[in-house]
């Protein structure tokens, strides 16, 4: 290299008077000079971010990029593991298609088919018109206006919506485990994603296709549950992963498992065989006994053999089998169906006390509730004044379902309908924060309500169909762009939390949502966003502060030295539960569940909300592909190549022939409010009434390179609902019905 | 080292380099405009009245082709980063860290830290100042060989994607300037 430095002055603004004043050579904005000549390397632990186990990360970084991610060793989620998706770290964190910089919608027109027109905007332009927007919504319209389509999370969002009193914040979690959160505080005391599979001797699955969910810490937890000796046995219509991994697989009907499961409870109370010594210690059994003896009674092997198509006497022994080998665990977390159908909150309350009267609840080889490390959140490092009263119309309805309202989750189900149909015009402005209305039942309506919603911020890292709508999109920074503290809460019989070090600055000008809470906060309701010094809350000074209050290090820059920190401590069983109304015990028979809020104090059977007729013969059932997460992971080149770009549905091989269905064809799936096509995959692993279509496909929006305008939307043929179903089904929990719908197939010629 | 000597045919075809690539690092139709008077010269006097009229455009257009072609593309019209074109395409990967050695051998490094130093705006500057700098021929050579050929296919994508002259008459630039022997040297 004969160039050097001096050289390079000489024409960017350096030495030669002449070519120093040529515009064409004043390159100091585009470059300066080296801060270091070598190319820096090291090493980094941090989190994955991509699901909630979020597995320990060894990362590699070269000159602030990420070059290479491996799993921790010592981490009580990945084991010294990634998955592909974790391992795809980078095709995340550097897909071209990331938001770069706030914009600003010039176009007034919106649909897929149109261009946004973006313009570039500052931070503080972007912030400010929003700020305003906000103001002026609230002052005209009040609180009830604004739709946070966002979780109550991290803390400093959370804070920033209570300053200003949001009434309207929903997010997915009636697809996911709203049912289990609500039902678990009652019986058991709580939500808990921590299962003792590798102790356990019996695992019953409803639904749950573990292996194929790439939790690394559920999926090795079954094998070494095998390898222990443990007895698995799945319920499901499709021959799963988990269900070729399982000593016995049966084809059940489709939201039928809830009749399998009352009848179990039947068996295991009428002939004694629950764990006595648990059950009489640490539940409300004797308090109930007589009306639990007497309720179950009518939940007979064979009705629900009737029901469900699973066998009687396969019923009877598995219900012997499991309150006899112990310790036994029937699973219940999200995806055990608690979203699926209208007689989710019944399911699960129904699967928690078949945990109860196994005696396994937080004991080995059960459902347990972590040992975790306290971290504060920023309301207990700088307790904030009194938050203004939350006043205003719910627009998704949850106000009809007094345990959704309790718990404080949203709903995705009922939003759109909300929207436009309950209470049109009353939505003035939307924050959509890493959410798209793809994810929703119906995205059309989603669609809908986004064009009438006058004013819509959308904050994401890709140009998702949400944000091709938006009237500003804010880039968004990932998880390996900040730092924060993950507290173990999947398999942590021990306190461990690990540092999430940003391997890299956020790329171009993307910021996370704490500072946008924090510049929206300063500018909207200051004095919550204040130290009790006067100064405004510095996010780095709070991180520290929450690092030493949890006894973590004296800051984060201690604390991500140290990478992992796990407390030892043996693992001793709680004899109070912390359930709601419960006096400190588990809760079969629920009093809280009364007829007035909807619900029953003890589970009753419920079908699912649509069943198959002459015009609609089939089921239709999604899931999720195991290299991908939701809907999040599709443009992932690397990912995408695993899967591919389109996906087929699942048909199985004798309905196909019946409908004279070959490999390959293209296929039409009709439900009542929609249809989709594609290509038909034939299959012998799935019951012949059923039909499967992956979720996260789909995606409308033109700026997605990889997985824009490809494949289909499985949510065009599931039926979003009203809160007033949810009332009338009985759905006191707010399950968001997703595998409901039912469907007739046919080839397209 | 020996600076080379400011000829006006080394500044000339150094110029033509850095009004491609502030072409492609700029939305601001002034800062244009000033690079557009000092290079106007190495331009054939065919083409500088379409430049001068290209530039007859409002911030906010530019700015919206600007964002369109290469920030907020239509299926990846025209991405500007050299690693986009490697497989699997993504921001900030080997084309990144070897420019970046370059930059750094001659004691400098783009400003904007948290975004890839394979822009093809910066390349074609970069460029445009190693050969005002005098860099030796298999320099040049090395750079263009490593650097500089996929701007053939980028400036075919761009001609085919822009909507307003000005890129038009960028990708009819670049193009020349990476295909064309008589003018590369």
């Amino acid at each position: 290299m004969t160039i050097t430095r001096r050289d390079w002055m000489k024409f960017t603004g350096g030495a030669s008077a002449a070519l120093a004043s040529s515009p064409l050579f004043a390159l100091d904005e585009y470059f300066r000079p080296a801060v270091s000549r070598q190319a820096a390397v090291n090493t980094i632990t941090t989190a994955c971010g991509i699901c909630s186990p979020a597995c320990g990360i060894k990362a590699t970084v070269q000159d602030g990029v990420l070059r290479f991610v491996e799993g921790l060793p010592g981490d009580f989620s990945g084991e010294g593991h990634l998955c592909g998706k974790g391992a795809s770290a980078a095709g995340f964190l550097y897909d071209p298609d990331r938001l770069k910089y706030p914009m600003r919608r010039t176009n007034p027109r919106k649909g897929f088919d149109e261009d946004p027109g973006w313009v570039r905007v500052s931070w503080t332009e972007a912030l400010d018109t929003i700020a305003q927007k906000i103001a002026d919504t609230r002052q005209q319209f009040g609180a009830e206006s604004l739709l946070f389509v966002t979780l109550p999370a991290p803390d400093m969002w959370a804070r920033f919506l209570n300053s200003i009193g949001v009434v309207n914040r929903i997010d997915h979690i009636d697809e996911c485990f709203l049912t289990d959160r609500i039902i678990q505080r009652y019986t058991t005391g709580g939500k808990s994603w921590s299962v003792d599979f590798e102790n356990s001797r019996y695992i019953l699955l409803f639904g749950w296709d573990i292996l194929a969910k790439t939790k690394i810490v559920h999926a090795n937890g079954m094998v070494k549950a095998k390898s222990n000796g443990a007895k698995v046995v799945m319920f499901n219509p499709q021959f799963s992963a988990t269900g070729k991994f399982a000593d016995e697989w049966h084809p059940i009907r489709p939201g039928s498992d809830l009749a399998v499961a009352l009848a179990m409870i039947n068996i295991i109370v009428s002939e004694n065989l629950y764990h006595k010594e648990f059950v009489d210690n640490y539940t409300n059994f004797a308090e109930f006994e007589t009306q639990i003896r007497q309720h179950f009674q009518q939940f007979t092997p064979e009705w629900a053999e009737r029901e469900s198509d699973v066998p009687a006497d396969a019923i009877r022994r598995i219900a012997r089998e499991f309150a006899n080998t112990r310790p036994a665990v029937a699973p219940a977390h999200k995806k055990t169906l608690c979203a699926n159908y209208a007689n989710a909150s019944q399911l699960v309350h129904a699967i928690s006390i078949l945990n109860i009267l196994a005696g396994t609840i937080d004991r080995p080889g059960g459902r347990y509730f972590a040992r975790q490390f306290s971290i504060p959140g920023v309301d207990a490092v700088y307790p904030p004044p009194p938050y203004p009263p939350k006043q205003g119309r719910r627009v998704d309805g949850k106000d009809k379902l007094p345990f959704v309202l309790e718990d404080g989750g949203g709903m995705f189900s009922t939003c759109a309908d909300g929207v436009l149909r309950q209470y049109p015009g009353m939505i003035r402005f939307a924050f959509f924060n890493a959410y798209t209305v793809l994810a929703w039942p119906q995205p059309k309506l989603g669609e809908e309500m986004l064009k009438a919603i006058p004013f819509t911020v959308a904050m994401d890292f890709l140009p998702t169909d949400t944000v091709n709508m938006a009237d500003i999109a804010l880039p968004s920074a990932i998880y390996l762009e900040g730092n924060d503290v993950v507290s173990r809460d999947y398999s942590a019989k021990m306190p461990q939390a690990v540092a999430r070090t940003a391997v890299a600055p956020p790329i171009f000008e993307a910021r996370g949502i704490p500072f946008v809470a924090l510049e929206l906060g300063k500018r909207l309701a200051p004095e919550f966003f204040r130290t009790p010094a006067g100064e405004f809350i510095n996010l780095n000074t709070l991180l520290d502060e929450k690092i030493k209050r949890a006894g973590l290090g004296e800051n984060f820059a201690e604390f991500r030295a140290k990478g992992l920190v796990t407390r030892e401590q043996n693992f001793v069983p709680m004899t109070r539960f912390n359930t709601a109304g419960g006096g400190g015990k588990c809760q079969i028979y629920v009093p809280q569940f009364t007829r007035e809020k909807g619900a029953d104090p003890l589970p009753v059977w419920k079908p699912k909300r649509e069943i198959p007729t002459a015009d609609y013969p089939f089921y239709y059932l999604t899931f999720i592909p195991a290299v991908h997460k939701r809907l999040t992971t599709h443009n992932n080149p690397i990912l995408a190549e695993m899967f591919g770009p389109e996906e087929p549905a699942l048909v199985p091989a004798e309905m196909a022939a019946k409908l004279g269905i070959r490999e390959g064809d293209r296929i039409r799936v009709t439900s009542r409010v929609g249809s989709i096509e594609l290509k038909a995959h034939l299959t012998q692993h799935l019951r012949p009434d059923c039909v499967m279509v992956a979720h996260g496909f789909g995606h409308r929006s033109r700026l997605l390179s990889v997985s824009g305008q490809k494949g289909v939307r499985d949510g065009d043929v599931i039926p979003a609902q009203s809160a007033d179903e949810l009332v009338r089904a009985g759905n006191f929990a707010g399950a968001s019905c997703i595998m409901d719908a039912v469907v007739k197939v046919e080839r397209v010629s | 080292m020996t600076i080379a000597q400011d000829t006006a045919e080394t500044r000339n075809l150094a110029a033509l380099y850095l009004l491609a690539g502030r072409s492609l690092l700029t939305s601001s139709p002034q800062e244009l405009k000033a690079v557009l008077d000092d290079a106007e010269e190495a331009l054939p006097s065919s083409a500088r009245e379409p430049w001068r009229a290209a530039l007859q455009i409002g911030s906010q257009d530019l700015e919206k082709e600007y964002v369109r072609l290469f920030l907020s593309p239509d299926h990846a019209a025209c991405l500007p980063w050299q690693s986009v074109y490697a497989d699997p395409p993504q921001l900030l990967g080997d084309a990144h860290h070897a420019a970046l050695a370059w930059y750094r051998r001659c004691g400098m490094e783009p400003s904007r830290e948290n975004e890839p130093a394979d822009h093809a705006g910066l390349l074609l500057s970069f460029y445009g100042t190693l050969v005002a700098s005098g860099a030796a021929p298999s320099e040049l050579a090395l750079f263009r060989r490593q650097h500089l050929h996929w701007l053939a296919g980028f400036s075919r994508k761009l001609e085919a994607a822009a909507r307003i002259p000005l890129y038009r008459l960028a990708a009819e630039l670049i193009h020349a300037l990476v295909q064309d022997p008589e003018v590369a040297p």
